[in-house]
């Protein structure tokens, strides 16, 4: 490690005892205890591990590699536990780390030999992927109707097929453009799936972590830093939910009861959908704005979480929420709510679709590209993420899954089609006004957006035995002159 | 390509509205819109059709990877004039 560059900010009293031994010793506990909420024991490995990289960086990625290891066997098993005897809980958990372990096996025998591949095959190496995971998961629904223990086994294979298949699709997009003798174990920490969920890779692959990574004291210092900020913060947030579930829906929270009501103030997501005319029009709009807001904070907690531990790793990758209620405008709020989400969407659909219309105007590319990304990639995402409902036998929980997924992506590309199109008129007009709007206008504007977004959770909601019908019934019901 | 370089950065600050350091080899922050008229200004000003390239949205996310992109281009086609 490189010493420190002589810069006044560097000196600072703050950094200079967080590189010191007793502060990384600090650095350490405060990342264990701060991530006990979210991970409870497992959060032991996860501070040893930062305790690690602070005083030894250059064992940062092997760090990470046996950490990833470790806790993706961890995570595993409760995927296949449910309602399964002990013994049998055993073979399955076998079952299903055997299947990880074949997967990154095949992984890494793939990105090892496709170089020698024929130029055509190797040019689609990612539709052959997909093309074998969506065969896996079709297979896995094929197993069900062989047993509970197979149906069992087939949800929680099914459920490890989306948790690979992005990172996996990054991981050999980032191999096919690497020299070979790229160091694999250091790097296949961005490969497992240990830290998010449903599929996400936040830090997408090596490369995009090697461009956040700190190379020297003072980088680390920075990015330890924010770490802390992240953890900190999140912890506040994740007080702000208990708060707002307590004082909303009267749940049990850290208020004290004085401040709890006897009963809740608005409805839940879930009674509205049942019976929305129970409740006047000011309820239904407050309980979907409420819904909004606790939607936020839990990913805005998880979030930080993820990112800050990367941070105290020394990688500080981007923010996955930046505040998204500042956003003026609905492309804005997507980028700031979901940042990886976005970004896998433009990876893997939205560019490519872009790159290859060049013929059309700039107009039709864009809103090509953006139902291509919010409307086909998401739903595509989707399916493959509720395919454990499907394998387990819930194929009528997991058609109405998709079937207000259809609808959610309909309504999402059609309102970052109308901000793109709007977005693309304003810079294209020569005599743009650079100055902010005004206080009330951001005010109207951020209502006007989060609104927007307050209704196409109707549409994100996740409930028992909730159908089109209910969630259409609920939309007619949020008019004024119903 | 120190002209390529100022024309760039000219660019890049109209459309972020900020000043885009000349040493750009940190990623920037550019949003989607942002990242489509990058597109658009190279294939406009240098005929660039990016879907010949391996690209991917990070390389455009830094001033030397869009100057590595357009160096390339160039290369590519003077070797096939010459």
């Amino acid at each position: 490690m490189q010493p420190a560059p002589a810069n006044p900010e560097a000196r600072s009293p703050v950094r200079l005892a967080a590189q010191s031994p007793l502060g990384r010793v600090w650095i350490t506990a405060f990342a264990g205890g701060a991530l006990y909420p979210a991970f409870g024991y497992t959060a032991a490995p996860i501070a040893a591990a930062i305790g690690l990289a602070s005083f030894r960086p250059a064992w940062r990625r092997s760090v990470l590699t046996l950490l990833a290891i470790l806790i993706c066997s961890w995570n595993l098993a409760p995927q296949v536990m449910i309602g399964v005897s002990r013994q049998a809980t055993k073979r399955l958990t076998l079952e299903a780390l055997g299947l990880a372990v074949v997967w990154m096996g095949l992984l890494l025998a793939w990105t090892r030999w496709s170089p020698r591949w024929p130029a055509r095959l190797a040019r689609h190496s990612l539709l052959l992927l997909h093309a074998m995971a969506i065969g896996l998961i079709v297979g896995i629904w094929v197993m069900h109707g062989g047993g509970v223990l197979v149906s069992l086994a087939a949800g929680g294979l099914s459920s490890m097929v989306s948790e690979f298949l992005w990172r996996s699709s990054y991981w050999i997009k980032w191999r096919s453009r690497q020299p070979a003798k790229v160091p694999v174990w250091s790097n296949l920490f961005a490969a497992i799936p240990f830290l998010g969920a449903g599929g996400v890779p936040f830090g997408k692959n090596p490369a995009y972590f090697a461009k956040y990574e700190a190379l020297d004291a003072d980088r680390l210092v920075s990015s330890q830093l924010e770490g802390i900020r992240l953890l900190a913060l999140a912890q506040v947030w994740r007080m702000a939910d208990a708060a707002l579930s307590g004082w909303l829906w009267a749940k049990p929270s850290w208020l004290p009861v004085w401040a709890v009501p006897r009963h809740p103030l608005v409805p839940t997501m879930e009674t509205m959908l049942h019976l929305p005319a129970l409740y006047s029009l000011g309820y239904r709009w407050a309980a979907l704005y409420g819904e909004l807001f606790h939607a936020i904070l839990i990913l805005a907690v998880f979030s930080h979480t993820i990112v800050g531990i990367f941070c105290l790793m020394g990688f500080q990758i981007p923010r996955n929420m930046k505040s998204p209620l500042l956003a003026g405008t609905i492309l804005d709020f997507w980028s700031r709510y979901y940042f990886y989400f976005k970004e896998l969407l433009m990876d893997f659909w939205f560019f490519p679709v872009f790159l290859r219309t060049s013929r059309l105007p700039v107009f039709w590319r864009t809103m090509l590209a953006t139902v291509a990304a919010a409307f086909v990639g998401n739903l595509y995402y989707h399916v493959v993420l509720y395919w454990p409902t499907m394998a387990a036998g819930g194929s009528a929980e997991f058609l109405s899954r998709i079937e207000a997924r259809v609808i959610y992506c309909a309504l999402l590309a059609a309102g970052l089609c109308g901000s793109f199109a709007r977005s693309l008129r304003r810079s294209q007009a020569k005599h743009r006004s650079a100055a902010a709007p005004s206080v009330p206008r951001r005010i109207f504007q951020g209502l006007v957006v989060s609104g927007f977004f307050a209704l196409l959770h109707v549409w994100n909601f996740l409930g028992a035995q909730i159908s089109v019908h209910d969630r259409l019934r609920l939309w007619e019901y949020l008019l004024p002159w119903r | 390509m120190t002209g390529d370089r100022e024309r760039l950065l000219e660019f890049l600050s109209s459309i972020t509205q900020s000043r885009v350091s000349p040493t750009g080899g940190a990623a920037m922050e550019l949003d989607s819109l942002a990242l489509l008229q990058v597109v658009t200004y190279l294939e406009q000003n240098y005929g660039i059709r990016l879907a010949d390239y391996d690209i991917e949205p990070d390389d455009l996310r830094s001033v030397d990877g869009i100057l590595s992109l357009i160096e390339r281009f160039t290369d590519a086609t003077s070797a096939g004039k010459s």
